[in-house]
């Protein structure tokens, strides 16, 4: 055993420790220790749902019959927030980062913009593989995220496929990838997006980078977002154990 | 490429990055390591408005005519808190962390050290006054507070003053000139022994050794419509501070 050591990554010095796993590739350059000392560096949203506090997010659901989707924390190691959407087909919840209620939310705080590396990653669950769609990542204000998204850079999965999807979006012009990798049912990935703040984006999922893009890269101000709908007549459930993005000031 | 590397201010290790840095030298004898690594170091408050909570402060508003203050998110990169005031001349909108009666967790004590930093901006260098700093209870801190260190720019002037004050104040044209609509970076230094430093855009710019203020204190910022009798805002980026608790002695 060997325990912690620094290593370098395009120049930035970051921690790893083989008794505690591999540091996800995705945030070797990461520069935490800048980040941590200086609050000018960067601005950080993180969230491990040990708490849940709605009031964060704006929250929009679609709901066809008369039940209602719930969205809670649930008894699970690590602190999870368990989205269940209501029992009908195309019955959808959606979160996006900020304020105010479906169809007026407020609060997009990362751009993808010249300078500005943003790191993002975010681990989550869905109860079924195939009959349901969902998404997660950086999107503009959308009360139809899963249907219609404008524009972002983000995951998602279609009913009927287990394909996790990426897409990087502007104005519904959209560049699009099938990564390679599928659900599987209760089963969770860690989807992470990498922006180096010079006209590239990288997609990553379980700390391997899947792919790349440097079209359609989204010009507006983004919220973190996730959502998920059913795709069939029965509730689904998506489960996320934590959210976080990063991005130099 | 040698990106990241450490140095040493006053004994402590801090980061620099040829990218992303320099660090704000008031920052760089804050022992961030050590407290990342043991809680019982110290207590940090930082707020980057990606999320509003309006329920962690204590926001009082004074409104003479029908309008009313508003205090939200915007959609701005770096995740902002919007402070609009109401119309009317004088109209004041102040936010203290805590609630209404509890919550002064800052003191300036003997080997506490304390930093303070907070960004902001206002869209009128005159006209829109504000404070922003750490201040005991009150709720009327655009008026006069009894105990706090903060900066504030005087009615109908976008000259930044430095405040340190115990009942008496001891008071310093900072220099520094409000630009409407420019984010500018207020910072506090307490040594823990006898010296608060002030600072702004990562500038010493003086430091004060009376009427340090000696009882328990809250974050607080507050903005205040001068002369026009138009709504002004106040855009708050973020806002850390961090003071390291009392030890008894130096553990090994």
């Amino acid at each position: 055993m060997r325990g912690m050591q620094f290593r370098r990554d395009r120049g930035n010095l970051y921690a790893v420790d083989d008794r505690y796993g591999l540091v996800n590739p995705m945030w070797r350059n990461y520069p935490a220790w800048m980040i941590e000392q200086d609050p000018r560096i960067a601005h950080v949203y993180f969230e491990d749902f040990h708490t849940l506090a709605l009031g964060d997010f704006t929250v929009t659901t679609v709901e066809t019959s008369a039940g209602s989707a719930t969205e809670a924390l649930a008894d699970a190691a690590g602190g999870m927030l368990l989205v269940t959407t209501d029992d009908q087909d195309n019955e959808e919840t959606e979160f996006q980062v900020g304020e105010g209620a479906a169809g007026s939310h407020v609060g997009e705080s990362f751009k993808l913009a010249t300078g500005k590396p943003l790191w993002f990653e975010m681990r989550l669950a869905v109860g079924d593989a195939t009959e349901c769609d969902y998404l997660c990542g950086l999107c503009d204000t959308d009360g139809t995220l899963i249907t219609a998204a404008s524009s972002g850079v983000f995951f998602q999965k279609d009913d009927g496929d287990r394909n996790i999807d990426y897409h990087c979006e502007l104005v519904t012009v959209d560049t699009t990838d099938d990564t390679g990798v599928d659900v599987v049912a209760a089963t969770y990935n860690r989807y992470g997006i990498f922006y180096d703040g010079a006209g590239e984006v990288g997609y990553w999922i379980d700390g391997v980078e899947v792919g790349t893009s440097t079209t359609n890269i989204p010009t507006t101000e983004l919220s973190v977002s996730f959502a998920i709908m059913a795709g069939a007549a029965a509730a689904k459930t998506m489960t996320i154990d934590y959210i976080k993005c990063a991005q130099i000031r | 490429m040698t990106r990241t590397r450490f140095e040493t201010f006053e004994g402590n290790i801090y980061p620099e990055d040829d990218t992303y840095g320099p660090i704000n030298p008031m920052w760089a004898n804050c022992p961030m390591f050590e407290i990342k690594q043991d809680p019982s170091l110290a207590h940090v408050y930082f707020e980057d408005f990606h999320v509003l909570a309006l329920a962690d402060f204590a926001v009082t508003t004074t409104e003479a005519g029908a309008g009313s203050a508003t205090e939200a998110l915007t959609d701005e990169i770096g995740g902002v808190l919007l402070i609009t005031n109401a119309a009317g001349d004088n109209d004041m909108d102040q936010f203290q962390v805590g609630t209404a009666t509890t919550g002064e967790s800052f003191i300036l004590a003997q080997r506490q050290p304390l930093w303070f930093e907070a960004r902001l901006k206002v869209n009128n260098a005159s006209e829109a006054q504000f404070f922003i700093g750490l201040a005991s209870e009150d709720t009327s801190l655009m008026a006069g507070v009894t105990n706090s260190v903060h900066f504030s720019n005087a009615d109908g002037a976008a000259d930044v003053s430095y405040h340190c004050e115990s009942g008496s104040d001891t008071t310093a044209d900072t220099g520094v000139n409000v630009v409407a609509d420019t984010y500018n970076r207020f910072g506090i230094y307490w040594d823990g022994e006898s010296t608060v430093e002030y600072w702004i855009d990562a500038e010493l710019l003086g430091a004060s050794l009376t009427n340090i203020p000696t009882t328990e204190m809250k974050v607080s910022f507050a903005m205040t419509n001068r002369v026009q009798a138009t709504a002004k805002t106040m855009s708050v980026d973020y806002i850390k501070c961090v003071q390291l608790q009392q030890r008894a002695a130096l553990v090994p």
